[in-house]
């Protein structure tokens, strides 16, 4: 069985609020120096579902992402864990793509890889949070999708999917080649280990660019960004001063309801 | 009578006793077998030139018993000594015993010189031997059997030793005075041979009716003598430490002492570290042989006597046991070694501190093993408690061992407001300040780095820093045994360093200090690195920092980072630092300098969680409140987080305890 994992760089959600600035001209987040970015940690799940089907079942797992030249690095990390290849469509503008332009590319790519059984995508990723790109290749490769899974498993020749809802979660048989979007529900990814880490730098990651997929980034997104901004929260304080707790608590009726508070 | 002796006087036969010349060859014997058992481990270049020096150098303060009397500036404690003054006593005994059997023979048999004043003289040295051996031999067996100290653990074998020992000694006196008794007529200068001479007056002079008794006592203490020898030789006993523990001590590492082996071939390795006893190399399974159970180390362990499962003498125990399953001297099933010999447990509870090695007599190294098998469970087997899972992830992926501390600052933000020199805007500064990730990412120990920023920059240092963008030294990933993460950073920061023409580095932590100094040159990269306590310390003797205020503490103590202490031998500075500065006189905890209790925090443990025992930290707290001092002062972000944690745990009713780093109290305490 061929798996696919499409894995996405994104800013480290580490990075305290504070520290967090955005360019609302440009309509960009502009992460603080020196903070590295890391592997989406939906994504991350992904792969280890992944590579759970790997150690039961015999599996080669390919780990693909789309992004400038840091985007290897993530790569490295799903390597590390486990995976068997990876392939990085090298686009440095590829944050200015949109969801429809993203799953465009990926799919194309994943064409290109050719002979899949299953997509497996984060549930959504760290950064915009959009939880679109998934259901778009889906869409895109014609293939049938299954979101937000906490397992994923074979049965006969079919996929067995658990996907989570409110109260609990839906168990869904899929043919494939199929799609499926992961949850951290799927469990704790595994650590890179040593003997990964060491195997990955022997890996060669196949580096391609946007031509050589043959995809065609679009020329206007489809989505607009209106606006961007770092919402404002203004906290006033004060204090009703009162002779006695009755009439400190009168005033504070009556300034609720002022507010229209109560 | 001409003042003499004829060797063999009574004894018929009595030239037997050379059939002892075939004593080497059962010694060699001996050796044989268990070299054979050396030579499972791995191949390991202990042959560097300087060795044959180093020995001599090393031999004149082991022949004067230095490590174990604490002949220097740093006293071992009581116990410590009365077993020193004992191991001294039975050592220099026998030695003066063996030569004056020797000189004997040699008289016999080569040259007669033994007449007047040099007989005299050799008896009475024969005598003395006699004296200091039984007195070391009764010293060892009241400690071992009377006082029992925890750190024995006695078998058979030692009460086999200790009373042949004993027999040998007093058998030999009694001979002596069989032999003054039954000569006539009894010669004045015998009282030279003064216990022998004064047993024979108990039995009464000139008794010709002795010469039997003679005979029979001589022929017993040959036996016993050989009886001896043939059981040390044959059951590998402890005295065979009297060979092995040279040879070990010969072959001791002359590595920094606070640099660990590199992985030979990481890049190309299918599996790591030692996973069974044949992953060691030769001399570490040596070691195994030399250790003479003596318990030192154990005695000194933080873990041990926190009450963790580890103890450094059991591991070296118990690896020889498997060292002796492997090798088929016991009919036994071998068992894993790591996780059934030796439990994960006790690989994890070392903090790397060196107090075992740094007591050891035979130079046993106890870190190297313990990170072995770290390397094994990391690397290969994946396996290592919770929390070193959550900080390898980080390292991973953040390039610093602190998970979640982000959250909170960034590396960079320490620097604030200070105006300091980027690495690499200007080309002619080549001292560079590493701040270290506990340095720029915890809160406390920010206020230490800012503070060193400052007087550097008041004292008129020329220095950059990386910011935002330093990476971790890879002290933590080396130590935990994640060795493939500390191969790719010490790689990335010495290219930075060449790149930005760093030639000096001034670090505030000691385990980046140790790392960048002594582990660094293994990958080429060669620098002038300096700990601040030695920064400090030149500053102040230069005048370039002018002390005036800051008098308000009245009792003060100093802990001794182990990284700084005894990894890297600097006790002196810091003291020198505090004594410059209008403070009181740092009154020492009860283990300082190099037998510094451990804060607990080093080889990773400061990401563990301590579930096992008491916390080390709160020991170590506990020993600087022993002093009265309302001031600890240290010089490590490891120890400075230890302390206010032990601190915190005691609670502002229970102790009026303030933990500093040094910096700050330079810094309070300049004009
Ligand atoms: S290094 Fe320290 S903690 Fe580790 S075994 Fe030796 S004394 Fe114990
Ligand atoms: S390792 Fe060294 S200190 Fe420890 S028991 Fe053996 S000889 Fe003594």
């Amino acid at each position: 069985m061929n798996i696919i994992v499409c894995i996405k760089q994104v800013p480290d959600p580490e990075i305290p609020p504070v520290k967090f600035q955005i360019d609302p001209e440009g309509k960009k987040v502009i992460p603080p120096d020196g903070v590295t970015p890391v592997i989406s940690v939906f994504d991350e799940r992904a792969v280890e579902a992944a590579l759970k089907l790997k150690d039961k079942y015999k599996a080669k797992v390919t780990a693909l992402t789309l992004g400038p030249d840091s985007a290897k690095a993530v790569i490295r990390h799903a390597l590390a864990m486990g995976v068997d290849a990876g392939v990085h469509i090298q686009y440095e503008a590829a944050g200015e793509l949109d969801s429809f332009g993203t799953a465009h590319v990926l799919m194309k790519a994943i064409e290109k890889i050719g002979d899949y059984s299953l997509v497996l995508c984060g549930r959504q990723a760290a950064d915009w949070d959009a939880g679109q790109v998934g259901l778009l290749i889906a869409e895109n490769l014609g293939i049938p999708v299954v979101t937000v899974a906490k397992k994923v498993d074979l049965q006969d020749d079919k996929l067995r999917v658990e996907s989570v809802i409110q109260d609990g979660y839906h168990v869904m048989e899929v043919s494939m080649p199929a799609l499926v979007t992961v949850s951290s529900e799927i469990g704790l990814s595994r650590l890179p280990t040593g003997i990964g880490i060491v195997k990955a730098a022997r890996v060669k990651i196949e580096n391609l660019s946007v031509e050589d997929i043959g995809a065609d980034i679009p020329e206007a997104r489809c989505t607009e960004l209106i606006k961007l901004y770092v919402p404002v929260r203004d906290i006033q304080c004060q204090i009703i001063e009162a002779d006695t707790v009755q009439e400190s608590a009168e005033e504070l009726a009556v300034r609720l309801r002022e507010a229209k508070i109560i | 009578m001409e003042i003499s002796r004829e060797v063999f006087w009574n004894i018929e036969y009595g030239l037997l006793v050379y059939v002892g010349l075939l004593l080497p060859l059962l010694i060699g014997y001996a050796i044989y077998r268990r070299y054979s058992l050396w030579q499972l481990g791995k191949a390991e270049d202990r042959f560097e030139q300087g060795r044959i020096k180093a020995f001599i150098t090393e031999a004149i303060g082991i022949l004067l018993h230095k490590r174990l009397l604490g002949i220097g500036p740093l006293p071992v404690s009581p116990r410590e000594l009365y077993a020193g003054a004992m191991h001294f006593l039975i050592f220099w005994g026998i030695v003066l015993l063996l030569v004056v059997t020797a000189l004997v023979a040699v008289h016999d048999h080569v040259v007669k010189f033994m007449h007047g004043t040099p007989y005299l003289v050799i008896s009475f040295l024969g005598e003395l031997g006699g004296i200091l051996a039984l007195a070391g031999i009764i010293m060892a067996g009241v400690r071992r059997y009377v006082q029992r100290p925890d750190k024995l653990d006695s078998k058979l074998d030692d009460a086999v030793t200790l009373v042949l020992l004993f027999l040998l000694i007093v058998t030999g006196f009694v001979l002596e005075a069989l032999r003054i008794s039954a000569t006539v007529p009894t010669p004045e200068w015998e009282r030279w041979s003064f216990i022998g001479f004064g047993i024979a007056s108990v039995l009464g002079m000139e008794k010709v009716s002795l010469l039997p008794w003679h005979k029979g006592v001589w022929w017993f203490h040959v036996i016993i003598f050989y009886g001896a020898a043939i059981y040390f030789c044959l059951s590998w006993s402890k005295l065979f430490h009297i060979i092995i523990s040279p040879v070990n001590i010969f072959f001791r590492s002359l590595r920094p002492k606070g640099a660990l082996v590199p992985i030979e071939g990481i890049e190309e390795a299918e599996s790591f570290g030692a996973e069974g006893i044949k992953d060691f190399t030769w001399k570490q399974l040596l070691d195994l042989d030399a250790c003479s159970n003596c318990g030192r180390c154990q005695d000194n362990c933080p873990a041990y006597l926190s009450g963790k499962p580890l103890s450094p003498k059991k591991l070296i125990q118990d690896m020889k046991i498997s060292m002796e399953a492997a090798g088929n001297v016991h009919e036994e099933e071998p068992r894993a070694l790591i996780g059934e010999v030796i439990p994960d447990d006790d690989i994890w509870s070392c903090t790397t501190c060196r107090a075992c090695q740094e007591v050891c007599p035979v130079y046993v190294e106890h870190i190297d093993k313990i990170i072995e098998m770290r390397r094994n469970l990391t690397l290969t087997q994946s396996r290592m408690p919770e929390a070193l899972e959550a900080m390898v992830g980080n390292l991973f992926s953040r390039g610093h061992p602190w998970t979640g501390a982000q959250f909170i600052r960034l590396r960079g933000d320490w620097m604030e407001g200070l105006d300091l020199n980027m690495l690499g805007e200007k080309k002619e500064i080549d001292t560079l300040f590493w701040v270290g990730c506990t340095g720029a990412l915890a809160d406390r120990n920010a206020e230490v780095t800012r503070s060193l920023a400052r007087i550097l920059k008041s004292a008129g240092v020329e220095f950059a820093v990386i910011g935002a963008e330093e990476p971790c030294c890879g002290d933590p990933s080396r130590r935990i045994g994640f060795e493939i993460l500390f191969h790719e950073q010490v790689q990335q920061n010495i290219e930075t360093f060449r790149k930005n023409n760093v030639k000096r580095i001034i670090t505030a932590c000691p385990h980046c200090f140790n790392t960048i100094k002594n582990e660094y040159p293994q990958y080429g990269g060669e620098f002038e690195v300096l700990h601040h306590t030695q920064v400090l310390a030149d500053l102040l003797r230069n005048g370039k920092l002018k002390t005036g205020g800051g008098g308000e503490f009245k009792r003060i103590t100093y802990h001794d980072p182990c990284y700084l202490g005894r990894h890297n031998n600097i006790y002196s500075e810091p003291r020198y630092v505090l004594d410059r500065l209008a403070l009181p006189d740092v009154i020492e905890m009860s283990r300082f300098g190099r037998h510094a209790r451990c804060c607990g925090g080093g080889g990773g443990r400061i990401w563990m969680e301590e579930p096992v025992g008491t916390k080390i930290n709160r020991m170590r707290t506990d020993d600087a409140i022993e002093t009265g001092a309302e001031l600890v002062i240290t010089a490590c972000p490891f120890c400075l987080q230890m302390f206010e944690e032990g601190i915190g745990a005691k609670g502002p009713d229970n102790t009026a305890l303030t933990a500093l780093d040094i910096v700050e109290v330079v810094e309070k305490g300049l004009a």
